[in-house]
């Protein structure tokens, strides 16, 4: 009986408690340096999960979160916090920053027909719109990116629902950039997402010296 | 000459002394108790050599005669120090923290010249949020900033896009989303200066400032939501 007890908080000592600090200490490295996740979906496809409708498989990427809302350029893959569902997270790709018009590719305009990156391909459902078409349209082709703002773009237009659903996304929402893929193993440490050549245009102009900020600020007073 | 032996002898019963202590402080690190153990100040050790440890374990402490502790000091320290660091931010990440705020948009509530604000990480990305609650989050406008203010809207509830006085029309809150007002209506940049705020940029509800009663103890300013209930006056109806 005594051994027993002098065993349990032996055990105690010797493996749960290190393996609460190990494991205390993966979450706090995951929350403020290195995070690996899954992607899913075919929004990122083919440079990103590409074998996951025929395979099931997913790609892991590891995932740099030290100062990831900071410096952020077009082209970078994101992982971000979804506007519309706060619980959820989105990865794609950065198409513009804060400044740019965006020139809206017409391909991406929201409809039923795609934007379903979870792999609901019905080839028989009919194309209409959506209310996200709506707000789509009002862009007049043409968006510029708000200050805090990037545009993100899934690399495959015909699954993906991105900016071009749910409008520019703020820079704060960003949680990791892109380092490497992990899994799986045959592609460790590629960064599959270089050198990929967005078809939309982007239009950088220069930004007002004055920010937008400033100028609501300065429109507020004034009433 | 029987000075030097008795040196001798006390130099060889400090050194067992010291040996011992290093033995029980190693031996105290492995799995099982030390038994206590009387010096035997009359054993005469023929010479100063160093007996290897119990736990075959050579340590640089094994080396250092005058003080065999001082070698273990320093990493201890370490251990405990990111230890401690580890479970700061776990708790601080997921639990509450402390956070300082200053500022003049949530008069009479936090006050402008800083106030320490209990924050629960629960609420964390909206998760049972109501209106009227009060939270930190991170400015949308300019990343790297955080700001509190206090919920008005949460999806689905129609709010009025300006101030009272100045404007008269509503929208209504999409999926996702709140609209948060700074409680100094004046003073305050808000929602109606950079629009919906995604509720993924929420870190945490704060329930209340912390503030000193009598310079000496702390204590929370529990923060009301400050709806009141709506009150049908039926006066005229007869």
């Amino acid at each position: 009986m005594l051994s027993t007890l002098r065993r349990s908080r032996r055990t105690l000592w010797h493996i749960a408690l290190p393996s609460l600090w190990v494991t205390a200490s993966a979450i706090s490295l995951n929350d403020n340096l290195v995070e690996i996740t899954s992607v899913t979906g075919d929004s990122m496809s083919p440079t990103l999960s590409p074998d996951q409708d025929t395979t099931g498989r997913s790609d892991y990427i590891a995932w740099n979160k030290w100062d990831a809302s900071g410096h952020v350029q077009r082209g970078d893959i994101v992982f971000f916090g979804l506007p519309n569902r706060p619980e959820d997270t989105g990865v794609k790709r950065v198409i513009g920053v804060e400044g740019d018009v965006v020139v809206l590719d017409a391909r991406r305009r929201p409809k039923s027909g795609n934007g379903n990156a979870n792999g609901n391909t019905n080839p028989t459902a009919g194309s209409h719109d959506v209310p996200e078409s709506k707000s789509w349209d009002a862009w007049s082709g043409r968006a510029k990116v708000p200050e805090g703002h990037v545009w993100v773009e899934g690399d495959n237009w015909r699954k993906s629902k991105d900016s071009n659903w749910y409008g520019p996304i703020s820079r704060s929402l960003i949680l990791g950039k892109a380092m490497a893929v992990v899994l799986p193993t045959e592609k460790f440490g590629a960064k599959p997402w270089e050198g990929f050549a967005s078809g939309t245009t982007v239009v950088r102009e220069r930004v007002d010296t004055r920010t937008d900020l400033e100028v609501l600020e300065a429109m507020g007073t004034a009433t | 000459m029987l000075r030097s032996s008795l040196t001798r002898l006390r130099i060889n019963r400090d050194a067992s002394i010291l040996l011992r202590l290093v033995q029980r402080s190693r031996l105290a690190s492995s799995k099982t108790p030390p038994k206590p153990n009387a010096f035997d100040f009359h054993q005469k050790r023929t010479s100063e050599t160093i007996v290897p440890p119990a736990s075959s374990q050579w340590t640089l402490s094994s080396f250092v005669r005058p003080l065999p502790d001082l070698g273990r000091i320093p990493s201890n320290v370490a251990a405990y120090l990111f230890c401690a660091c580890i479970a700061f931010h776990i708790f601080s990440e997921y639990g509450f923290v402390l956070e300082g705020a200053y500022g003049i948009s949530m008069l009479p509530t936090i006050a402008s010249d800083g106030d320490w604000l209990w924050i629960s990480k629960y609420y964390r990305r909206g998760r049972d949020l109501k209106v009227g609650d009060v939270v930190s989050f991170r400015h949308p406008i300019r990343p790297g900033e955080y700001a509190v203010k206090r919920i008005i809207g949460m999806p689905g509830d129609f709010v009025l896009r300006d101030t009272p006085e100045k404007g008269h029309m509503m929208m209504q809150v999409p999926n996702g989303h709140c609209w948060l007002v700074g409680d100094n209506l004046t003073y305050s940049r808000d929602s109606r200066m950079f629009g919906m705020l995604p509720l993924a940029l929420i870190t945490g509800k704060v329930l209340g400032p912390v503030r000193w009663s009598g310079w000496t103890i702390p204590y929370l300013e529990k923060l009301e939501h400050g709806l009141q209930p709506a009150v049908l006056d039926d006066g005229d109806v007869e």
